[in-house]
């Protein structure tokens, strides 16, 4: 039986309509908000932080310590940007990052975080065997939508996701 | 008590019947794998959830027609005098209920995500606990380039069978599988709107789907009432009177003992019964010749079924 669908007009059309709009994007997915572009443009990434040892140790007004600290600060290195650092309750960093006045957020938040609906998240660079379930599996949140800018930081924890980085100092912190 | 006899499908309705059932199986099974190719590759997109729940919809008519197919086989029996033929078009009732209220609830879903201003975030596609190097978006796109195909073609082929079999659920399915592929375009359209960066591209998608979904509920709500109403015989496809009453009328008046002769008929289902009015002319052999009657004017329609002859005085025009 022949399907009298204009299926090939569909597709040509589908197809036109990806090559446009693949050409007339320099990234891929993008930014609704600019958020990577605008921290090119600053020369910064805002980045708050939630006290959580051994992730996450502030030591305002300087850099925080930690594991996830040093991530995110050789992820800036590699972005050939600085990070502000911004200190708040876990509250206030999180309607700052949906007011898109964060770009990233850390401290130490696993996959059980109760805020999925509500920002971005990366996929588990850090999966913690000792924790049960979606609380081991360590992830960093960034700003809800903005896929460039999380798109950049998941492929620079595709090369920085080794458990021999962190489990040490895990088993340092809290000893079984 | 007098039940109905059972009916018999004439031998070549009956093979175009095994191929609707089998076309039917292949159907879910299609709608199965979709399904799961959809699940595995949605994230956190509404548009891919409001696809993947519509495809899960797509099974509703093809298993309450299977099961149709079981009920059906049924001979008419002491306690159901008339046969089983209407059982199913509860369930269908039913069905197309919850069809319609699902289409309401994905969209004001979908338009409350548009009002608080959701932003979708779409990362690298991760399977269970595995991630990879590809933008999760070019996944979920080829997921719904999988789901566009099957159901457009299955709909096309059930149609002609939909009217050779007179099944209004069959129809109301192959009108569900050829709007399909709206709704995955609509989804593609979605996906890729968020990888340009409007965050709004996927709600939109979704609302259009769920009006997609609103239509077919709202299509599937009246064939099943209608089915269930004792309708006038009508064509399903236009939805025109099939002009039975006048065939039969015609038939019959040609008789040289037949004075006056008017037919009332409704659907059951795939079947049509009814009664015949007849005003014979003095001194037949009145009993004898209804039987006749009977038998003759079923011979008009294979759909035609269980017809009563009603001799009566006089008929009012």
């Amino acid at each position: 039986m022949l399907v009298r669908f204009p299926v090939s007009a569909f597709t040509t059309a589908a197809a036109l309509a990806l090559l446009l709009v693949l050409s007339g994007c320099d990234r891929w997915p993008d930014d609704p908000r600019d958020s990577l572009a605008a921290a090119e443009q600053r020369g910064a990434l805002r980045v708050g932080v939630v006290a959580n040892p051994p992730w996450v140790e502030p030591n305002p007004p300087g850099a925080p310590g930690g594991m996830e600290s040093e991530l995110i600060s050789e992820f800036a290195d590699q972005l050939g940007l600085q990070v502000q650092w911004h200190h708040a309750g876990v509250e206030q960093q999180i309607e700052a990052l949906k007011n898109f006045d964060l770009d990233l957020l850390i401290g130490g938040f696993s996959a059980a975080h109760p805020w999925q609906a509500e920002v971005g998240q990366t996929f588990p660079y850090f999966i913690d065997n000792r924790q049960d379930g979606a609380r081991g599996k360590h992830l960093i949140l960034s700003a809800p939508g903005e896929n460039a800018l999380l798109m950049e930081l998941e492929r620079f924890l595709f090369d920085h996701r080794d458990p021999q980085r962190f489990l040490p100092r895990l088993r340092e912190a809290s000893p079984p | 008590m007098r039940v109905r006899q059972g009916y018999r499908l004439p031998p070549e309705k009956e093979r175009l019947l095994r191929k609707a059932i089998r076309l039917e199986w292949i159907s879910i099974f299609f709608v199965l794998s979709i399904v799961l190719a959809m699940y595995l590759s949605m994230g956190a997109s509404q548009a891919m959830k409001m696809a993947m729940l519509e495809d899960l919809l797509a099974l509703i008519p093809p298993v309450v027609f299977l099961l149709a197919m079981r009920v059906r086989h049924l001979p008419p029996d002491e306690q159901h005098p008339y046969g089983h033929s209407r059982a199913i078009l509860l369930a269908f009732l039913a069905a197309a209920a919850a069809i319609l209220m699902f289409g309401l609830f994905m969209l004001t879903s979908s338009l409350g995500s548009l009002l608080r201003q959701e932003h979708p975030s779409i990362g690298h596609f991760q399977l269970f606990d595995w991630q990879y190097p590809i933008w999760g978006g070019w996944v979920m796109i080829a997921a719904l380039l999988y789901s566009l195909t099957p159901p457009l073609i299955l709909g096309r082929l059930k149609l002609p069978l939909a009217r050779a079999l007179h099944e209004r659920t069959l129809y109301a399915d192959a009108n569900m599988n050829k709007a399909d592929w709206i709704t995955s375009a609509a989804a593609i359209a979605g996906v890729l709107g968020i990888g340009m960066g409007f965050w709004w591209a996927d709600s939109v998608a979704a609302a259009i789907i769920s009006l997609d979904v609103l239509k077919d509920g709202v299509m599937q709500l009246r064939t099943a009432m209608r089915t269930l109403m004792d309708q006038r015989p009508t064509d399903i496809f236009s939805g025109e009177p099939l002009g039975l009453e006048q065939t039969i009328a015609e038939s019959l008046r040609s008789e040289p003992d037949i004075l006056d002769v008017e037919a009332r008929l409704r659907e059951e289902g795939h079947l049509v019964g009814g009664e015949i009015f007849v005003v014979f002319a003095p001194e037949q052999q009145v009993a004898h010749r209804a039987q006749q009657l009977v038998a003759q004017a079923a011979a008009l329609d294979w759909r035609l079924y269980d017809l009563i002859v009603m001799p009566v005085e006089k008929i009012q025009r």
